[in-house]
């Protein structure tokens, strides 16, 4: 579980106080998956490196499974934007880093890290190294690196932005499969596509800019196990639509302050 | 198939310039152009003579001794300059001082301080490869990508755990240009400092063929010393190669 209370997150710009989180309260349930979508600016991504313990915050604070956050632990693994990998180790040592890191002897870690691969699956690109692989490929290395450390938080920020639309499809299909497939885990994801927020997600938290706070949280009203096919039918187009329409005026609205300043 | 090209393309030009070099001498360009072949001849004598030899060993004992250790301050002392802001600030005015200051000025302090002997010419060496080593290893650290550490942080990496997987292969590019670069200066600031003693390796025979006008003897010292000097940057490069994932 995933409490955040009273998050705030002031920094220093040009000299200048910058409020890039303003209160921030909400909690995620043991083994639900919320996304948090925003505009860009929202201080989305500040908020997922704070629930991971990488930036601590200057307001309120966060607790997972009952512990006060200070720092990274390891309850928590954190899937990064840009894959983030290891150029120069190969793609199991990549996938075993975070054994490593808790000090899983060679052979162990490799069996371990072997298995996620093959979760995500990639069998047969052990040995290869990141940049034979496509970028698809390399973020599941990047998931089966975050899964191998067994967390009961997973929290991931925007990991399929910089992928291709098809690519990114395949990747969403697969991770839910692998979601549901699984034991229960808490997961946090960040995204600006709603309709990946929605496909994946049992809640999406709506964020607004200026400073970063919480609009609205909204329950996603279709069961799991969940299918591929629940994006073509009216109830979810309905749904995606609704929450475009709410974030697209936040956004108006956003803009034409910008523009009252001006 | 490129690289084999290139390959006798660089044999090509090196035969073409020993060519010219040989038809120059033959016509008499000039007294202090002697033919190719007799230098060449000269140099195989020379390779032989126990003096040569001496002065050689001399030079590359000093090396040996010094440039290692100086590849390990260089690395310590850039490590400690990229991590820490201190380092970085005190240390920032001699290194751009070093990288300036036209070194061959500062050797006559380097000798009264140090005498006429083999503690000079590797404290020249010191003063020589230390700056260009400190400022790529720092620039090698200093250029981690600041994500790959908040990688290893959020999977709670302790320290040796994030040198040597995330800092040191990092910056392994950088620091081994660095190496190979220092080397070459290693060769040259030893070759400058015994010159300018006068009295020991390779470098005081050259000041003592040039003084007794010895032409030929003069040519083949420089040739040796250039593809002793270019042998040493080419091993470093080889194992650069070897050493780096790119």
């Amino acid at each position: 579980m995933i409490e955040l209370r009273n998050v705030g997150m002031t920094f220093e710009r040009e000299g200048e106080p910058f409020q890039a989180l303003a209160d921030v309260t909400f909690t995620i349930d043991d083994g639900e998956f919320t996304t948090i979508i925003g505009p860009s600016g929202c201080g989305k991504t500040t908020l997922l490196k704070i629930i991971a313990g990488l930036i601590k915050p200057t307001a309120g604070t966060v607790v997972v499974d009952g512990e006060v956050v200070d720092g990274p632990g390891p309850n928590r693994a954190l899937v990064f934007q840009n894959f983030v990998l290891l150029p120069w180790a190969t793609v199991l040592d990549n996938a075993a880093f975070g054994l490593e890191a808790r000090g899983m002897k060679k052979e162990e870690r490799h069996r371990v890290a072997a298995e996620q691969l093959a979760r995500v699956g990639l069998v047969g690109f052990e040995n290869h190294y990141p940049r034979e692989l496509s970028g698809g490929m390399q973020q599941r290395v990047g998931i089966a690196r975050a899964l191998a450390v067994d967390p009961a938080n997973l929290l991931m920020d925007e990991p399929f932005g910089a992928l291709d639309a098809l690519t990114r499809q395949l990747m969403q299909k697969d991770l839910l499969s692998l979601w549901q497939d699984s034991e229960p885990r808490t997961a946090a994801f960040v995204t600006h596509s709603m309709d990946e927020a929605v496909f994946l997600s049992d809640k999406v938290v709506l964020m607004n800019t200026r400073p970063g706070r919480i609009e609205e949280i909204i329950d996603v009203p279709f069961g799991r196990p969940r299918q591929h096919e629940i994006t073509s039918s009216a109830e979810y187009n309905e749904f995606t639509n609704l929450l475009w329409s709410k974030l697209e005026g936040m956004q108006r609205i956003d803009m034409a302050s910008r523009e009252g300043e001006a | 198939m490129r690289r084999h090209r290139n390959r006798i393309l660089q044999i090509a030009s090196v035969c073409v310039a020993l060519a010219a070099w040989e038809v120059a001498g033959q016509l008499g360009v000039s007294s202090a152009l002697p033919p190719f072949h007799s230098v060449a001849a000269t140099l195989r004598h020379l390779v032989t003579d126990e003096r040569f030899l001496d002065g050689a060993v001399s030079t590359a004992i000093a090396i040996v001794i010094a440039f290692p250790l100086t590849v390990v301050a260089g690395l310590l002392l850039g490590s400690a300059m990229a991590v820490l802001r201190p380092a970085r600030w005190s240390l920032d005015p001699y290194l751009t001082l070093g990288l300036s200051l036209p070194l061959v000025s500062v050797i006559p302090v380097i000798i009264s301080v140090f005498g006429l002997g083999r503690p000079t010419i590797m404290a020249v060496i010191v003063v020589y490869t230390l700056p260009v080593l400190i400022l790529n290893t720092a620039a090698g650290i200093g250029g981690v990508d600041p994500e790959q550490v908040a990688m290893a942080q959020s999977f709670e990496a302790r320290w040796p755990l994030l040198m040597r997987r995330v800092m040191l292969p990092a910056a392994l590019p950088l620091v081994v240009a660095g190496i190979r670069l220092a080397a070459g200066r290693a060769v040259k600031g030893a070759i400058i400092a015994e010159q300018i003693v006068g009295l020991i390796g390779l470098g005081g025979i050259i000041q003592r063929y040039g003084g007794a006008f010895a032409v030929e003897e003069l040519y083949a010292a420089i040739l040796f010393i250039g593809v002793g000097g270019a042998a040493v940057v080419f091993a470093i490069g080889r194992l650069e190669r070897r050493v780096v994932v790119r």
